[in-house]
This record gives C-alpha cells, sequence and structure tokens, in this order.
C-alpha cells in the first residue's frame, strides 16, 4: 500500500493542481460573464461604458498626447468638456494599449471586442491576485477557495460581465493587486514590494475615483498598528516607500493633480505619514536612551501631536487652503448629506442604502460565512488580519450606505469566507489520520472512532453541499439580473415568448442617420453618453455630471411652459429634444418619473420660477392625466410626453392609460415650440424637433394656433380692434 | 403682499372677532407657546373673525400612525413657537396652533376632510365668520430637517414678519456629556487595570467588530437613511415582520437577520474552535451534528424568507418554516 | 443658330432685376380698382423685366399649380369681392410669404379683402375695416367732401417719396404692432383719424394710425402695404414716383450678402491647420455686396458687427476696419476661456436684409506642454532652489551615514 513519494514529487504534484484549479477558476469567471454576449450581441452596455468606449476610440485614433489634451466639443455644449484632464485614464489606456499589442503581433482585433471583453478578462486575474492575497493571510488552499468565490460571485459579475466596459472592471482587479503587495511589503518590510504597491496603486488611482478607499484603508491598517504597540521598522519601510513613490505617481494624473496634498480625503495618508516619522524618531531616541520616563513622555507627545494635527488641519480647511470633502465621499458619513444639498448624487439609483436581500442575493452563503471568518482571524490576530477585519468593517459600512460600494465589500467577503471554509475543512477533511499507517498501536483512544468519521463526512458532505448550492446561486443571478445590456430590453410577449424591445437603438440609429452631423441633442443626462457613443451627437449634459447648472438647465427646459423652454433650448442653440417615454409600454424607468429630479434640480437653481411644490396636487400627490396640476400640463416633458397619446389611443377604441402610472389621460396637449420628429416602435423614445423662429416673428404660440385653424378651415370674419401695445 | 393688506385693513376696522387677548390666554391655557387645539377649542379658534394669523399645524405624532415627518418636524416646530413667543410675548398678531391626533379629538382631522398629514394652514386675518374650512393658506411642509428655515422665510415672505431663533440650551445633555466623561475619567483612574483589560481583549474586540458588520450587512443603514418603520400591520391588524420586494425592509428583519446570520456563523465558529477540542468521542459527535443541524435548520430558514423577500427565487433546502 | 440667339436675348431682356424671379401676379378688381387705370405701373413692371399676370379677384387665379408656387412676386389691389381667386386665402398668402414670396398690397376704405387682412394682421399690421377712412378736418378747414383728401409728409427712406415733401393721401389706415421686422414708413398727421360710417369708435386716431408700413420677412421676403392704391394708378404717379417702394418689395435694392467670410490666426494659419487656444489673436474677414439690379457691388456701412460668443458675447466688435471693395476685416483676442463660441456676424438694419453668419468653434484650453515651464515662472524660484538644497543635503547626509559611521565606531571601540 504505501508507495513512497519524495517530497519534491509531491509539491511537484501540489503545484501543478494549483494551477490546474487557478486556471480553471479563471475560465469558469471568464465564462460566466458570457451571458450577455451569447444572449444578445458583442455590445457595450449601459451608459457610462459608453462614454468609456468613444474615448477609447478617440485613444487608439490619436495620439497619447492628443488624448491627454482632449476637448470635448460634442459634449456640454456649448461649454465643453476638458476630457483628457478629467477623466481617469486607466481603463482607456489599458485597453488602447491591449489594442496596439495585439496589433503588433499581427492580431487586428475590433477595438469593441477588446472593451466588450476586457472586464471578464480582468476578473481572471482578480481571482488569480485573491488567490496570492488570501495565500498571504492564511495558507494557499484558503487562497485557492477565494479566487472561486471571487471568481463568480454575483457582487463582482455586477460590474464586469461582458459589455459592462466600465472603469469598476479594472478597479476591483488593481484593488486587490495594491492590497496584496501591500500585505507582502509591510509583512517583509521589502522596499521592493512596497514599491510594487505604489506602483498598482498608481495605476489605481488612474482608472477609479474609488482609490481614495486604498489612500484610506492602507493609512488606518498602519495607525490600528501603531496604536496597537506593533509598531516595526518593517512597517516603517513598507509605509514609507508606499505613501512617497504612491503619492508622487498618483498625483501624475491630471485629474487628481494637487488633490493628494489639498483634499481632506487624502489628509489621513499624510498624516499617518508624519506619525510614523515621529515614531520611528521616538524608536530611535528609546533604542539610545533607555528609560522609563521616556515611555510616557512619548505617550503624551504622540497624543500632543495628533491633537495639534487635527487642529492644524480645521484650522487649514477653515482658511480654505485645503478643500474640503468632496459630496460623495460627505454624502457617505453624513446620510443626510446628499438628500438636502446635492440632489444630482441623490437621484442616482447607485447611490441608495442597500437592503440585506441585496447582499444575499450579491454573495449568497458568502455572508454568513464571512463574520465566522472576522471572527476566526481574531483568534490568530497577526498584522494581515487586522487589515482585513479593518477593511470588513469600513466597507461594509459603506457598503450599506451606497449600493455601488457592494463592489469594493465583495473582494473581502470572499476572502474572510475562504478563510472560514478552509479553517472548517482544515479539521474535518483531514483524513491523514486515517490513512496513515499503524506506526504506533492506538497511541490515544479514540481518535479515529467512527463517530469522528461519520462527523466528518456529515460536516463536509454539507458543506460541499452548499459550495454546490452557491455555483448554482451565481450562475442563476448572474443570468437573470445581471446579464441584461440595458441599451436592449427583454420582456416576455403575452404568449411567453421572449420580446426584445430595441427603441433605444432604433431612436439613436434615427438620430445618427437622419439629422445634421452638428445637431445638438437635449435630454436627460442619464442618455447623454449614450447619445454620443451611439448617435455621435453632440450633447448639452451628460453622465459626468461635472456642471450642476448646465444640467439644472435642461431639467428647466423640461419642467417650464413652452414659452420659457424654448427661450431656454434657442439660447443652447438645441436642434432636437430627446425624451424617454414609458407609458405606452409600461417601462417605469421614464423621464416623468425621473421628472422630480428635474425638477428639484432646477429649483436648486432658480428657486423662484421652478417649485416643485406646484407640481403636486393639493393632496401633494405626484399625478398625470385629468388631476395633474396646472404647472404639470404646461410643463413641456409633459407635453412631449403624451403629443398624440390620446389621438392613438382613440383610433385604436382602446382608453388612453399610462401603463406606468395608471392613470387616464384625457386631454391631449397642445404643443407649440417643439414638432414630433421621431417615435420609436413601442413608443419609448420620443425625439422632437425644436421649431424655428417664426418668419413673421410671431411667437410660436400664435403662429401654429394659426396654422390649426386655417387646417381647420376657421376664417375670422370679425374685423376686431386689436389691443396693442403704444408702438414703441 | 395682498395678504399684509388685509391684514392693515382689518386692523382699522375692529369687529367683533375672537380678539388677541382671547387667544393670548387659550395659549396660556395649553401651557405653552402655542394654542393646542382640542375638541371644545377648535371652532372658536379657527372659524372668524378674527384680528390675528394663526398659523396651524395639523400632525400626527403617535407612532402607530406612522408619520416620519410629523415625528422630525415635531421639536422643530416647538422650536419656531418658543422663539417666536419669547420676543412676542404679546403674540403680535401672530399665533401658532396645533392640532396632534395624538392628544385625541379626531373632530378637527374629521372637520377639514384631512387624510394626510402634516399639514400648515394659515389663516389669515378677517372680517367675516367663516367656517373653518374655508379661508385658509395652505404652506408646504418641507420633509426634511429644513422645516423651521423654510417656516421663518415663508413667514417673512407672506407676512412680513421677522422670526429670530433661539437655540434652545440643552441643560440636560450638557450635564449628562459632563457627568459621564467624569465618571469615565474616574474609572480609568481607579480601575486601569481592568480598563487596560478590557481594551486588549481579542474576543472583545472581535465579537465588537462582528457586531458591526452583522447589522451593517442586514439593512441597519437602510433603515436609518430611509426611515423604515420598525414593523408593519397587514389588513387583519396583526403584526407583519416582512415586507416583499429586494429593495425594501422593515426595521424588525434586520435583527431577525442579523440574528440568523450571527448564529449560522457561531455554528461555523464552534465547529472549528470548540467541537475538535471535546475529550469525548460521543459528546463530539452530538455536538457537531447539533451545530450542523442548528445551521442546516437556520440556512433552510432562512432561504425559505429570501424566497418571500424575492419572488422567483429558485433555490432552497428543507421546507421548515417561511413568512405567509 | 439664330433662333439660339433670339432665345439668348429674350432670356437676357426678360432676366428681371430681381433675383428671386420674374413672375409677378397683379390682382384687380373691375368694380373697385380696374385694370385700365393701372396700365402705367403694369407696363414699368415688364420694362424692369417681371413678366406680370394680371387677374381679376373674381376670376379663378390662383398661387399654385401641384402645390407649387407659381409667382415669386404678387400685387393686391383693393377689392370689394368676397374671395379672392379661387383659393387664395390669408393662411395662403401667409404661407406664399414663408416660401420666400413678395407681396404689394393695398387697402382701401371701401375694399379689404377678408384675405388679405388675415394675411397683414398676421405680421402686426391692422388695416382700419371697411367704411373707416382717414379723414382730418383740421386741413379741410370745415369744407365738407374734401375733408377725406389728407396731405403727408413723405418717408424718411424715400421709398414714396422724400419726407422733405408732401403729398395728398385719401385711403385707410392702419394701426401695427410692436414686431421689430416691421417698418412703418408713413404715420397719419397728429389731427386725423379715420371716420367710421356706422355707430363704431374710430379705428385710429392721430399718429397711432399709419398709412404706409412695410414688413421683412427672416427668409427675406418682403411685404409692403399702402392704404391708397392710387399711389400706383396710372394718376398717382404722375404725383408720386412709388417706383422705389416697388423696387424694394420685389427685391430689387437693398439686398445684401456675406460673401467669403473667413477666419484665421493672426499669421495666416486656419483653423484646420491649428485649431484655436484660448487667448489666441484671430483675424476675421468677410465681405459684404449689394445688388443693384444688375450686378453685386461692394456695400460700406459702420454698423456691421461681429460677437464672439458663448451663451452670453465675450465680445461685441464693430467693424471699423471696412475697404471700398467691401471688405470687413477685425483682428481681436479670444477669451480667456475655452469652449464652444459662436462667431456671428450681424447687419440688422431696417429695409435692409438681415445678415448673419455663424461659425460655431471650440476653443481648447492650454495643453498640458502649453504651460510656462517652473524656472520660468520668477516666483517658482524659491522653491527650486529649496528642492535642490534639500537634495543636496540628503545625497551629503546618506554619504555622511553611510562612510563616517564606521570610523565613529571604531574610534569608540579605540576609546574603550
Amino acid at each position: 500500500m504505501s508507495v513512497e513519494v519524495s517530497e519534491a514529487t509531491l509539491a511537484n504534484i501540489k503545484l501543478l493542481l494549483r494551477v490546474t484549479i487557478l486556471f480553471s477558476i479563471a475560465a469558469a469567471a471568464v465564462s460566466s460573464r458570457l451571458f450577455s454576449v451569447v444572449r444578445f450581441e458583442s455590445i457595450i452596455h449601459e451608459f457610462d461604458p459608453w462614454f468609456n468606449f468613444r474615448a477609447t476610440k478617440y485613444l487608439v485614433s490619436h495620439s497619447y498626447y492628443e488624448f491627454l489634451n482632449w476637448f470635448d466639443d460634442k459634449t456640454w455644449y456649448p461649454l465643453g468638456r476638458v476630457t483628457g484632464g478629467t477623466l481617469y485614464p486607466g481603463l482607456m489606456v489599458t485597453a488602447g494599449s491591449i489594442w496596439h499589442g495585439l496589433r503588433k503581433i499581427g492580431l487586428p482585433v475590433d477595438i469593441r471586442n477588446i472593451c466588450v471583453m476586457l472586464a471578464p478578462a480582468f476578473s481572471g486575474v482578480t481571482a488569480y491576485f485573491t488567490y496570492l492575497f488570501t495565500a498571504e493571510i492564511k495558507d494557499k488552499s484558503a487562497g485557492l477557495l477565494a479566487a472561486a468565490f471571487m471568481g463568480i460571485a454575483p457582487g463582482y459579475i455586477s460590474r464586469s460581465v461582458a459589455g459592462s466596459y466600465d472603469n469598476e472592471a479594472i478597479a476591483i482587479t488593481l484593488l486587490m493587486t495594491t492590497f496584496y503587495f501591500w500585505i507582502k511589503a509591510s509583512k517583509e518590510g521589502s522596499v521592493f514590494w512596497a514599491a510594487w504597491a505604489a506602483g498598482f496603486y498608481f495605476y489605481m488611482v488612474s482608472a477609479w475615483g474609488g482609490y481614495v478607499f486604498i489612500t484610506n484603508l492602507i493609512p488606518l491598517h498602519v495607525f490600528i498598528l501603531i496604536l496597537m504597540g506593533r509598531y516595526s521598522h518593517k512597517l516603517y519601510t513598507a509605509y514609507s516607500t508606499w505613501y512617497a513613490i504612491g503619492t508622487l505617481a498618483s498625483m501624475q494624473i491630471p485629474f487628481v493633480g494637487f488633490l493628494p496634498i489639498r483634499s481632506n480625503d487624502h489628509m489621513a495618508a499624510l498624516g499617518v505619514f508624519g506619525l510614523i516619522q515621529i515614531v520611528c524618531f521616538g524608536e530611535y531616541i528609546r533604542s539610545k536612551v533607555p528609560s522609563n520616563k521616556f515611555k510616557s513622555v512619548l505617550f503624551v507627545s504622540v497624543i500632543l501631536i495628533i491633537l495639534l494635527g487635527i487642529a492644524g488641519l480645521v484650522s487649514l480647511t477653515y482658511a480654505g487652503l485645503i478643500a474640503p470633502w468632496t459630496g460623495r465621499f460627505y454624502s457617505l458619513w453624513d446620510t443626510n448629506y446628499a438628500k438636502i444639498h446635492i440632489p444630482i448624487i441623490a437621484s442616482v439609483s447607485e447611490h441608495q442604502p442597500t437592503a440585506w436581500p441585496s447582499f444575499f442575493f450579491d454573495t449568497q452563503f458568502l455572508i454568513w460565512l464571512f463574520p465566522a471568518g472576522i471572527f476566526l482571524l481574531f483568534q490568530e490576530l497577526r498584522n494581515e488580519h487586522i487589515f482585513v477585519i479593518a477593511y470588513s468593517v469600513l466597507c461594509s459600512y459603506f457598503a450599506g450606505v451606497m449600493v455601488r460600494l457592494m463592489l469594493t465589500l465583495t473582494p473581502i467577503i470572499c476572502v474572510s469566507a475562504a478563510v472560514a471554509v478552509s479553517k472548517l475543512f482544515d479539521v474535518y477533511l483531514d483524513f491523514s489520520d486515517y490513512l496513515k499507517e499503524d506506526k504506533t498501536e492506538k497511541p490515544k483512544d479514540d481518535k479515529k472512532s467512527i463517530f469522528d468519521i461519520l462527523s466528518k463526512f456529515a460536516v463536509v458532505g454539507t458543506f460541499v453541499f452548499y459550495l454546490y448550492l452557491f455555483v448554482f446561486h451565481c450562475t442563476w443571478v448572474t443570468s437573470n439580473a445581471y446579464s441584461s445590456p440595458s441599451v436592449v430590453l427583454a420582456t416576455k410577449a403575452p404568449d411567453g415568448s421572449q420580446q426584445l424591445i430595441d427603441d433605444y437603438r432604433e431612436a439613436y440609429y434615427w438620430l445618427r442617420m437622419n439629422t445634421p452631423e452638428d445637431a445638438k441633442v437635449a435630454a436627460w443626462w442619464d442618455y447623454g453618453y449614450q447619445i454620443g457613443g451611439m448617435a455621435d451627437r453632440t450633447t448639452l449634459v451628460d453622465n459626468n455630471t461635472w456642471n450642476n447648472t448646465h444640467i439644472a438647465t435642461v431639467g428647466k427646459a423640461m419642467c417650464s411652459n413652452e414659452e420659457v423652454a424654448y427661450k431656454v433650448l434657442k439660447q443652447h442653440d438645441v436642434d432636437y429634444v430627446l425624451i424617454i417615454f414609458g407609458g405606452m409600454l409600461g417601462f417605469s424607468g421614464d423621464d416623468l418619473n425621473k421628472f422630480l429630479w428635474m425638477i428639484r434640480i432646477a429649483q436648486g437653481i432658480w428657486p423662484d420660477e421652478v417649485k416643485e411644490r406646484s407640481f403636486f396636487t393639493e393632496r401633494g400627490e405626484y399625478k398625470v392625466g385629468r388631476e395633474a396640476t396646472q404647472t404639470m400640463k404646461d410643463s413641456l416633458l409633459y407635453k412631449m410626453s403624451y403629443h398624440r397619446f390620446v389621438d392613438v389611443h382613440m383610433r385604436s377604441g382602446r382608453p388612453a392609460v399610462d401603463r406606468v402610472r395608471s392613470q387616464v389621460i384625457s386631454e391631449e396637449p397642445e404643443l407649440n415650440v417643439v414638432e414630433e420628429a421621431f417615435t420609436s416602435e413601442n413608443w419609448l423614445v420620443r425625439i422632437y424637433k425644436v421649431k424655428d423662429l417664426d418668419n413673421a416673428g410671431r411667437d410660436l404660440r400664435e403662429a401654429s394656433s394659426f396654422e390649426r385653424q386655417a387646417a381647420a378651415g376657421i376664417k375670422k370674419r370679425t374685423a376686431k380692434r386689436p389691443a396693442l401695445d403704444i408702438r414703441e | 403682499m395682498k395678504l399684509l393688506t388685509v391684514v392693515l385693513v382689518l386692523y382699522a376696522g375692529f369687529c367683533l372677532a375672537i380678539t388677541n387677548e382671547r387667544l393670548l390666554k387659550l395659549q396660556e391655557r395649553s401651557g405653552g407657546s402655542f394654542i393646542k387645539l382640542t375638541k371644545s377649542n377648535f371652532n372658536e379658534v379657527l372659524a372668524g373673525p378674527r384680528n390675528a394669523t394663526i398659523i396651524t399645524l395639523l400632525t400626527a405624532t403617535n407612532p402607530e400612525i406612522g408619520c416620519s415627518t410629523c415625528q422630525n418636524i415635531a421639536p422643530a416646530f416647538e422650536q419656531l413657537v418658543d422663539s417666536w413667543s419669547l420676543d412676542h410675548p404679546d403674540g403680535d398678531g401672530l399665533f401658532f396652533a396645533r392640532a396632534d391626533l395624538a392628544e385625541g379629538h379626531p373632530d378637527i382631522f374629521q372637520a377639514l376632510r384631512l387624510n394626510n398629514v402634516p399639514k400648515l394652514y394659515v389663516y389669515g386675518p378677517t372680517n367675516d365668520s367663516t367656517p373653518l374650512t374655508e379661508g385658509f393658506e395652505v404652506w408646504n411642509v418641507p420633509q426634511s430637517i429644513d422645516f423651521v428655515d423654510h417656516v421663518v422665510a415663508t413667514i417673512a415672505e407672506k407676512l412680513g414678519k421677522r422670526v429670530d431663533l433661539h437655540q434652545p440650551v440643552q441643560w440636560g445633555s450638557i450635564a449628562i456629556t459632563v457627568g459621564s466623561v467624569m465618571l469615565f475619567l474616574w474609572l480609568l483612574q481607579n480601575y486601569s487595570r481592568y480598563f487596560i483589560l478590557l481594551i486588549t481583549s481579542k474576543t472583545l474586540w472581535g465579537g465588537f467588530a462582528v457586531f458591526l458588520i452583522l447589522i451593517f450587512t442586514t439593512g441597519y443603514m437602510f433603515n436609518n437613511i430611509r426611515g423604515m418603520p420598525f414593523i408593519m400591520q397587514d389588513d387583519k391588524g396583526l403584526p407583519k415582520y416582512f415586507v416583499q420586494g429586494q429593495q425594501q425592509q422593515l426595521g424588525i428583519e434586520t435583527q431577525v437577520i442579523s440574528a440568523i446570520y450571527g448564529m449560522l456563523a457561531l455554528s461555523v465558529v464552534f465547529l472549528v474552535i470548540k467541537a475538535p477540542g471535546l475529550a469525548d468521542a460521543r459528546v463530539r459527535f452530538g455536538i457537531v451534528l447539533y451545530l450542523l443541524g442548528l445551521n442546516i435548520v437556520l440556512f433552510s430558514v432562512f432561504l425559505s424568507i429570501f424566497q418571500f423577500k424575492s419572488s422567483g427565487y429558485p433555490f432552497h433546502l428543507l421546507n421548515i418554516w417561511s413568512p405567509k | 443658330m439664330l433662333s439660339l440667339l433670339v432665345l439668348l436675348l429674350q432670356v437676357c431682356v426678360t432676366f428681371a432685376s430681381s433675383l428671386k424671379g420674374p413672375q409677378v401676379l397683379f390682382v384687380y378688381d373691375d368694380k373697385l380698382s380696374p385694370l385700365e387705370s393701372y396700365t402705367d405701373i403694369v407696363s414699368r413692371l415688364e420694362d424692369d423685366g417681371f413678366q406680370v399676370e394680371t387677374a381679376d379677384a373674381g376670376s379663378d387665379v390662383s398661387l399654385q399649380t401641384n402645390g407649387v408656387f407659381k409667382y415669386q412676386h404678387v400685387v393686391l389691389l383693393p377689392s370689394k369681392q368676397r374671395r379672392l381667386g379661387s383659393d387664395i386665402t390669408g393662411a395662403q398668402l401667409v404661407e406664399f410669404f414663408n416660401a420666400g414670396g413678395d407681396v404689394l398690397a393695398f387697402t382701401s376704405p371701401l375694399g379689404v379683402s377678408e384675405a388679405v387682412r388675415t394675411f397683414l394682421n398676421e405680421l402686426g399690421i391692422y388695416p382700419s375695416p371697411k367704411g373707416q377712412e382717414l379723414t382730418d378736418h383740421f386741413q379741410s378747414n370745415g369744407e365738407s367732401g374734401l375733408d377725406n383728401v389728407v396731405t403727408v409728409k413723405g418717408d424718411e427712406y424715400s421709398l414714396i417719396i422724400p419726407s422733405s415733401d408732401s403729398f395728398k393721401y385719401s385711403g385707410s389706415a392702419a394701426l401695427l404692432s410692436n414686431n421689430p421686422q416691421l417698418t412703418p414708413l408713413i404715420s397719419a398727421p397728429a389731427t386725423s383719424f379715420t371716420k367710421p360710417s356706422k355707430q363704431e369708435d374710430p379705428w385710429t386716431q392721430g399718429q397711432q394710425g399709419f398709412l404706409a408700413a412695410v414688413f421683412q420677412g427672416l427668409n427675406d421676403a418682403r411685404v409692403s402695404w399702402v392704404g391708397d392704391s392710387k399711389l400706383v394708378s396710372n394718376e398717382g404717379l404722375k404725383q408720386v414716383d412709388a417706383h422705389s417702394l416697388i423696387q424694394w418689395t420685389f427685391g430689387e435694392t437693398n439686398v445684401l450678402r456675406i460673401k467669403n467670410s473667413s477666419h484665421s490666426h493672426v499669421d495666416g494659419t486656419t483653423y484646420q491647420q491649428r485649431p484655436y487656444k484660448i487667448t489666441d489673436d484671430i483675424h476675421y474677414e468677410a465681405t459684404i455686396e449689394q445688388w443693384n439690379g444688375v450686378e453685386w457691388i461692394p456695400f460700406v456701412s459702420d454698423k456691421v458687427q461681429l460677437e464672439v460668443k458663448l451663451l452670453d458675447p465675450y465680445h461685441r466688435l464693430t467693424f471699423t476696419n471696412v475697404s471700398s471693395d467691401g471688405v470687413y476685416s477685425i483682428d481681436f483676442k479670444l477669451p480667456d476661456h475655452h469652449g464652444v463660441f459662436t462667431f456671428q456676424m450681424e447687419f440688422k438694419q431696417p429695409l435692409y436684409t438681415y445678415l448673419e453668419h455663424k461659425d460655431v468653434l471650440s476653443i481648447r484650453h492650454l495643453a498640458n506642454d502649453e504651460y510656462p515651464r517652473s524656472w520660468q515662472i520668477t516666483s517658482a524660484w524659491v522653491y527650486i532652489t529649496s528642492s535642490v538644497v534639500v537634495f543636496t543635503a540628503w545625497f551629503v547626509f546618506v554619504l555622511a551615514f553611510l562612510y563616517l559611521r564606521d570610523e565613529t565606531t571604531v574610534t569608540d571601540k579605540k576609546e574603550k
């Protein structure tokens, strides 16, 4: 029975197994993200990816320097956007380099396919770095489990399916990479690894605004270690190197610029950098002057320094030398802040708090293994464990406040759940006692009793079944919830068959083919990137919500009466207005349902002209149809939404019911300043052309009422003396 | 502006009205800086004619109504009226009144045919004896914390009166803060040994971290931000612990789910740490089976709850219990 | 060959002095304004190269065939008839006008046809209704029968007669709206009013009333209205030469165009070669020409402006440098603000073609290598010096740390 296997062979077999498993995990990670490509086609998803795609196309057709200095005159008309200086170029540069690299080796791949496939490809890399990270935390078997979890956890898949070409697609990979190198650096006190951590930190900064999370988490780790009295020269070397190189490098990104020394978001890192110098100096002094008194002196001076630092920070902020926290960051702490002060942030669905089912939906049983893993880590509490714990607690809070930060929580859930499962398996999957030849006849009492075997089988069986269920859960969630491109909607027809609603692309294509190339399209900012990407037309506002006033301008045009709206539209040279209307189809995410945000944002800038209150009925309800307030009925968006709505229903003999708001529309609104140019098949997208000024100088309401009367055959018979103003 | 002229005209022509003195008396009787509307006095106060402007807040702070706005603006309203009456002991032609459903007297609400609160009805001065269902202006009640600023601004704009807000000094909380700091310092001084033991305890910190994680991952912040009710009633008046929908939850769900998570995690922790250390094989086997059984049962229940929350979720374990 | 020459000659002759085309419809009313009294003006139009088609208002003449307008210009004499041609309505006249057609319309107290009134009302001209005639008792000194002949002054643009002269006017008056495209020519005397025949209020009183007005659409179609058609009758032409009114209305005079507008860097590099960035110096140049009935000649004015705007104008410059051949040029500095700017050249004066030319250009920010280098900024020298000092000090320190320490330890040991 006993076959002698040498240690080296065993190690080789282990290595082979590990490599095979890791490759399988990467393959599983990539292939589970391909549902959308298989079902629909190789297409860019959602909103932001369309901008990233457009920017990437610009990058590959121009030089890098042109990209860096890109002034985009097709968005935010007429302000334009200094795009090169206001984006995180990491994603585009990554895709661009891959494109160039493939061309160099004779594989000219369409840039769109690279963009579509970038996120799945990077998810494989993420799995590998999760493996390395977890291997540092516990051991390699836990690493393999963590990698497998990370590969298929829906919380990460939600932002990295094929086509979801967004910053997060590579940012999570970089997050794990930076953390891995940081753990490595702090463990070994190595300048080499710290420099790697800084390098990947730089890459992260270039790719995603969420880098601030790293900027604060690593100092927090160091700070906690110092407080726990675990300061060491290794820590000093690692942190100083990382901070110095990382900060200098991050300042090379134009969008970041001087933020690392000016913004409060980054002050913790700077403060800890200062602190660790002082602590190091203190250690040095102590090693030279061994005395008990020194300890208390040190303690007092550290406290003093911290207090001074905080006081200095506060006073500098008040003096305006340091920029206060950015709105998005602030809204994480004071959860009411955004609701009151920044409606534009509060209006984004990604910035809503998370209810508990979402956590389970995104991580399944890992969510309850997560606290178990954390508790188990407390048993050992090595330096790197403290990092994991700090990360977990902080990020649990963030994910609870904002749905989108679920993404940053998922990796640590996978890691600590893997630690828990692996510890469990260490105990219950260990059958080595039974396989060993009995060298010492029954050494102890009943280590190998039948009960133990049974309990081992029971525990292992249960958890293997859980893992099995987990795989099914992940596949099901990915397939059902996270694989829709949201540019194409899928619904069930009454007969149960799948029906694709392709109105968006139909409308964007119409714009591309039927409007002049320099036409300006006004639409709510959600659709800005898509119009730019798919229709290639100039937009007024888009998803890069950098100018609140400009967004409010569009909001004002939508919620004002025709006369005011026309002035606004003309001042901005608008040729077409695009709206989303779901009342015909029953699509609830349409502009009328977003209307309140438009009103609120406009009211923030023009409180005298736009009043939210006047859109609500006496009883405080948001109504369309007969009960709608006059302001509501007069608003341009309302009129554009229900233009011809009653008429079409009358012809087919159905009642004119808005299928989203379940209210009957009784009267046809009168539209004067714009005319319908295009309405998509399911009425989801409606495009209106802004009329020219009247040739005879009349206001457009008079002009079109004259035309209507003429068409109806009504002639003015009476010559009544007009009431005119005195001639100037 | 129009209102202002009406005020002036009315001051000129004095008539048979509810006098400001009477209003002051009612206010004193209500024991504060505003008039509490009751069954007996609401008609007298709100039906004309009158000389003063009466800003009336119609609200319902009783918890079973679940009007979070009402509860949020209650202290703000008190701050506002206290500030006004401090500067204007004679009322100065502006009185505040409040009808709270929590104090009984549903008659007022029935008379006004109100079916949602909070409302701000402003009864201006008038010569006629108008019924209380007429002759008022409805002011907007902002949802959030800027209630006071909004009402002050509206008073300035529509009535031309300036309200200087006085922050009430919170002696109670200052005393508590000072006291607890003193106590803490005293404890630190005398029992520093235990204190150090406490802050260096791994288990304590571990428990604390796990506790935080548990409540954060079960929607504690969601409840906080959205102001979700703790529990709801269904049509039959029975308590409802769970609401359907993945983006919805009640306050109690956080507690139930975090308890389930906690026990699931605990069963794993015990399986890893405690069970293998037990000496007797049979006891060990029993404990392992017990922990495992607990784990399976809890997870099954949990999956049923989740299935209830998000309809269409296909996976479940044992069918033990599910809401509904 | 000969026939071809004849044809060519004919083309030359029939080539009207209006750029729009030669087709004129001349609508008269046998009962009120018979064609015999207007033969002179018709022949003068024909002399100008127009092809005039005359038609009675009661006939079934139509402006369109198969939905296309047949004429470029229409003259409408006062008419008593209820209808105008077969289908000419106010709405159709508006459509004709919007399609670029010119209209010369006359009304009289005896006849304002429905179509003409509706059309004029849309432009903001409200002629007095049937029966209300301009009357001035002061001028006639009480002599009845003559108080409807009012002596009025000419217009400041000399379209009818110069303002220094005056002429006899008998006809209707109109109220005018404040439409900026409407230019009143002759206002009624202060002592006049429109005298109603029945129990009505007078339509206009004093200088509230106007006797002639011109209107220009945004598409440069022109409309003239005069309340007295006798101005163009055989008789009236002897008193007043209304020829210039017709020439203006039919686009023979005051027609301008912008030609060869261009812009570039001051050194001549174009936008295409090197796109503009903030604070660049730009040279803008354009030619304005005027139609004199035969050819385009240079047009010189000191009222032409150039706006550089992004939502609001950042510059509003008047062209002062105008050469005699109509070339307008100007140099200016772009604002220190990036964005998509519109260069808008404008000339909008009464009676002249509205000139507007827009160039939409993006003006970019400074690129990363276009800022001055650190050593070029004198106030940065302090920082540069300090960093160099720190570098040097650090280097020296490292050297000292590495090479001096050993010696000290050695000496320490020696001392021990």
